[in-house]
């Protein structure tokens, strides 16, 4: 065997690998591009209104308490971040965690005026967890 | 599926996928013991 | 590579654990995997607001973790591999068993994390930088655990280039930590491990998910134990079979040549 013959493997295996890494680098960079800013908040969505056009985004905020209204396809609801509200016209499911005050990322587009179309609710959720608090004071007696 | 049934899912995927590899690792280890003993070695 | 030492029955003598000491750890390991399944789905107290599905937490996070030790063990060891005055044999061979076992943790995470997430978040996957800088973790070690199977001409430059490819794979490493502080994501923040390092999970299931972790880092200690074993064994078949092949291409072109 040659001293070139010995090293050929190398040769090969090492450019297949280039190949794999560039190839994964770009499919990366492409997605990550989209999706380095995930979700705008109701406000930054809101200021930039005027931007936006009908281009698809996430919109993320909390449901407002008690603006929930079932529809025909789906749900239709306020959603805030504290310093702006905007509506939200849902088609489609919504999960089993979709309630009152719960934080969402709603995938849609501007409709019209301050109302958003959204065709995909997600949950977000803290790093916290714990069990419900139980009213020990309160706590209905059993009777003997 | 209820969230007992993601739970179960969950539990069930971990437990086969660490007891398949170890239980694999272990027949491999046997295996390369057997081959590895130089035969006047075995009886 | 040198003949390694062998013991009474033929076999090498290279292991990481003592026998009596990895029996001790197999047994510990054993019980805290049971503690473990019998403190996650019973002992820890159901969540306030993720319900029953939160317990899939108590593998999730563990397997997460050990991905990142099982990654650090590699590059440390790739590390000193490349350092000329540190490098050894075992060096090389316990990057590559630690190595496999991230991936198998790391696959873990992403699977359990998956489960986890459609009934939690709704969807199964979602592509932000969470949980795309994990899928590439997995694949990177993926490919260095496939690099390593390329035989090089010369076993020392191979280990070489082995050891780069880890390095190089572990920068990664930190960007899936740090990912849900730089980039915003539908995953949460870290609850233990967070800029203000203060736990935000109840006691027991803070107890239960460090219950988690002890019982996977002894199952990996074991595996990684174990993993290393098969390297000896495989490389010292493999060298026996070189050796002999050898012995006979020697024998015959003697026959020829006579």
């Amino acid at each position: 065997m040659t001293d070139a013959n010995k090293r050929r493997p190398r040769y090969i295996g090492a450019a297949v690998l280039c190949a794999l890494t560039v190839a994964i680098a770009v499919v990366l960079v492409v997605v990550l591009s989209e999706n380095v800013v995930y979700f705008r908040t109701v406000s930054e969505a809101v200021n930039d209104r005027s931007n936006q056009g009908h281009d698809r985004f996430r919109l993320a905020g909390a449901v407002v308490p008690g603006s929930r209204k079932e529809t025909d396809n789906g749900v239709n609801f306020e959603m805030t971040d504290g310093n702006k509200t905007v509506r939200v016209f849902h088609h489609g499911d919504t999960p089993a965690l979709f309630k009152d005050n719960t934080p969402v990322l709603c995938e849609g587009r501007w409709g019209n005026g301050l109302i958003f179309d959204s065709d995909r609710i997600l949950i977000r959720h803290g790093p916290k967890y714990q069990p419900p608090k139980v009213d020990t004071k309160h706590a209905p007696r059993v009777k003997a | 599926m209820t969230d007992v049934g993601y739970v179960i899912a969950g539990w069930s995927v971990a437990g086969i996928v660490l007891g398949a590899y170890t239980v694999r690792l272990v027949l491999r280890i046997r295996r390369a013991e057997r081959e590895s003993a130089p035969p006047e070695s075995n009886t | 590579m040198s003949e390694a030492e062998r013991d009474d029955a033929g076999l090498p003598r290279d292991e990481l654990l003592a026998p009596m000491l990895r029996r001790v750890i197999g047994v510990v390991t054993i019980v805290s995997l049971v503690a473990l399944v019998l403190f996650g789905l019973w002992g820890a107290p159901t969540d306030e607001v993720q319900g029953d599905a939160q317990r899939v937490m108590y593998l999730h996070v563990p397997s997460a973790w050990l991905a990142y030790l099982a990654f650090f063990v590699t590059a440390a060891a790739s590390a000193l591999f490349l350092w000329r005055r540190t490098r050894a044999e075992v060096w090389d061979r316990l990057a590559g068993a630690s190595a496999e076992l991230g991936v198998m943790f790391t696959g873990l995470a992403l699977v359990l994390g998956s489960i986890w997430g459609r009934p939690v978040w709704g969807v199964w996957w979602a592509w932000d930088a969470r949980l795309v800088s994990t899928a590439l973790l997995f694949f990177l070690f993926l490919g260095y655990c496939a690099l390593r199977r390329i035989p090089a001409a010369d076993p020392v430059g191979g280990a070489k280039r082995n050891a780069i490819a880890a390095l190089i794979a572990f920068v990664d490493v930190p960007i899936v930590h740090f990912s849900v502080e730089w980039w915003r994501t539908l995953h949460q923040q870290a609850t233990v491990f967070n800029p203000q390092l203060n736990p935000q999970i109840h006691g027991v299931m803070g107890l239960t998910l460090w219950l988690g972790t002890i019982a996977f880092t002894l199952l990996y200690v074991y595996l990684l134990d174990r993993r290393y074993r098969l390297a000896v064994l495989e490389d010292g078949r493999a060298d026996r079979e070189l050796e002999r092949a050898i012995a006979e291409r020697i024998s015959t072109s003697r026959g020829v040549v006579a």
